[in-house]
């Protein structure tokens, strides 16, 4: 199988698959809204107190909410073990990373990107951060996904857990996070760290579905 | 040079010559360097006393970066050349380099109250060690979880060189994160021009600290060997007799 | 000796970071060689064992 083929062929099952199951496309959504909410009573009802620190707030619910659940990202294949039968297949295992990540994209960060603005908005943003907001979320949110995915692909194993998740794509996230709150603190779309928070991106695009592939080739093994 | 002391028996004549000296090195060089940063440097005319937390703190935070480059060196060797020796220098090194971290970060902090006034300031330095911290975390979580040894090598070592990659990734946004907050006048330990009279001690430290660090990742390699062997010798005695040519061909490697 | 013991103002953080080095650094010593040493006996009394099985 072709790497295109494999990768979108991938890429619809597992949306198919979250939108059968109800919960996928909600989850990370409802998780969203809630920490927005949750994080409004721990600050008071100041909404002015709040406002300067709003955006920051939304970046950090975006990203919670798409690490959200990645742990089983590749388990349940593994165990039942599609992936073994795709992978003898001759499907090439990068390619299915990168349709699962994506796939988990679409069901995560997309739809909590289209909610940003509303969530900055209750939390008391001004309404001039609310383009340089989405906008970051929407180019940041591969980064999440694939550096996500990358701790996901190597948590896989039966004895991973959310822990070992957190753990191991903890720390690279640090970067595009600071990028992304950079964006919005600048308030500017030419703000270099625009620049940066993009070429986050991209590396994690390039480099995610390789180190996605090396693990599960190991898990595979 | 990797396949050459791919073979045990090979590495267990260099470890015995090594092991001593090393040990000796390391002890004397973090005695002295303790001894001389608390005894025998001049106190700083713009820090006074604190100064001497600086020859407990730079060594460590030395150690801390070079244990990772290390780990993820010999990850890198294992990891392509399937290099059993190499992947016992990544597990061992992890524990080393996780404590000096710590280290650094806990002398940090002693030293930062009494200069910057808090015990944490999201200083770029400090920050950066943080990740750290968690990156050695990860690979130690990893290797403690997955129950298959040979499994669990391959992945750990996939995630020391991920964390290599990203640590200069890490490194570059954090200090791009703090100078953006950072007020300028924070005072920055050691400075450009350290004087020699304060610099010996700090010298002979951080090569005690790395002649330590060598010793016991020797050290451990040596029991990792032995602990193979034992398992062997159980693997024997428990039941299905191995042949002499296949337990030969097992002792090189593979298992 | 009270003189060069007198760190200042600054003693009580001064004697903490030297202190907590060196607990963590005999401590990984202490916990290497004891391990180092476990897995010797170990594996010398299985070797002995071994030995024994195989002259009977």
């Amino acid at each position: 199988m072709s790497w295109t083929r494999t990768f979108l062929a991938v890429l619809a099952r597992d949306t198919a698959v979250a939108r059968r199951a109800g919960g996928g496309w909600a989850q990370a959504s409802v998780f969203f809204l809630l920490f927005v909410l949750l994080a409004a009573f721990a600050i008071g009802p100041e909404t002015r107190a709040q406002g300067p620190i709003a955006p920051a707030l939304v970046w950090l619910a975006a990203v919670l909410a798409s690490q959200l659940s990645l742990d089983h990202l590749f388990r349940a294949d593994l165990d039942d073990g599609s992936l073994d039968i795709l992978a003898t297949a001759g499907a090439p295992l990068s390619a299915i990373a990168a349709g699962k990540a994506t796939a988990h994209w679409l069901a995560s960060f997309a739809p909590v990107t289209l909610l940003s603005p509303l969530a900055a908005l209750m939390l008391g943003a001004k309404p001039d951060v609310l383009i340089p907001l989405m906008v970051s979320l929407a180019i940041g949110g591969p980064a999440f996904v694939f550096f996500g995915a990358m701790g996901a692909a190597l948590a896989a194993g039966r004895h991973g857990g959310g822990l070992l998740v957190l753990l191991l794509s903890g720390p690279l996230l640090a970067p595009p996070l600071i990028f992304g709150a950079g964006v919005i603190r600048t308030g500017a779309l030419d703000s270099p760290d625009l620049k940066l928070l993009l070429a986050s991106s991209l590396m994690a695009l390039v480099l995610s579905p390789l180190i996605c592939a090396a693990a599960l080739r190991v898990h595979l093994e | 040079m990797f396949s050459y002391f791919a073979n045990p028996e090979r590495f267990q004549n260099l470890a015995k010559w090594l092991v001593p000296p090393l040990g000796v090195l390391g002890l004397l060089g973090i005695a002295i360097g303790f001894g001389g940063g608390l005894f025998f440097t001049p106190v700083d005319y713009q820090q006074g006393e604190a100064v001497r937390m600086m020859y407990v703190h730079v060594p460590a935070a030395w150690l801390a970066s070079f244990a990772y480059a290390f780990m993820a060196m010999a990850s890198l060797i294992s990891f392509v050349w399937r290099h059993n020796l190499a992947d016992a220098a990544a597990k061992a090194a992890a524990p080393l380099g996780a404590s000096f971290t710590f280290l650094a970060l806990l002398t940090g902090a002693l030293w930062g109250k009494p200069m910057w006034g808090a015990y944490w300031v999201w200083d770029a330095r400090l920050t950066s060690m943080l990740v750290m911290l968690f990156l050695y975390l990860g690979y130690m979580a990893v290797r403690n979880i997955v129950p298959d040894e040979a499994r669990a090598a391959r992945l750990a070592a996939i995630t020391a060189m991920v964390g290599a990659i990203n640590l200069p990734i890490i490194k570059f946004s954090v200090d791009w994160w703090s100078s953006l907050h950072q007020p300028s006048s924070v005072f920055r330990a050691g400075g450009s021009a350290i004087d020699s009279t304060m610099l010996w001690p700090l010298l002979i430290g951080a090569l005690g600290y790395t002649a330590f660090f060598g010793w016991l990742v020797l050290v451990q390699m040596q029991t990792e060997l032995d602990r193979r062997k034992i398992a062997r010798l159980q693997r024997r005695m428990a039941g299905g007799r191995v042949s002499r040519p296949e337990a030969a061909q097992r002792s090189l490697g593979d298992d | 000796m009270t003189e060069l013991l007198d760190m200042g103002k600054y003693a009580g953080f001064i004697w903490a970071s030297y202190g907590v080095s060196i607990v963590v650094i005999l401590g990984l010593m202490v916990r290497i060689l004891g391990q180092r040493k476990a897995a010797k006996v170990q594996l010398r009394a299985l070797e002995d064992k071994a030995e024994s099985a195989n002259s009977q």
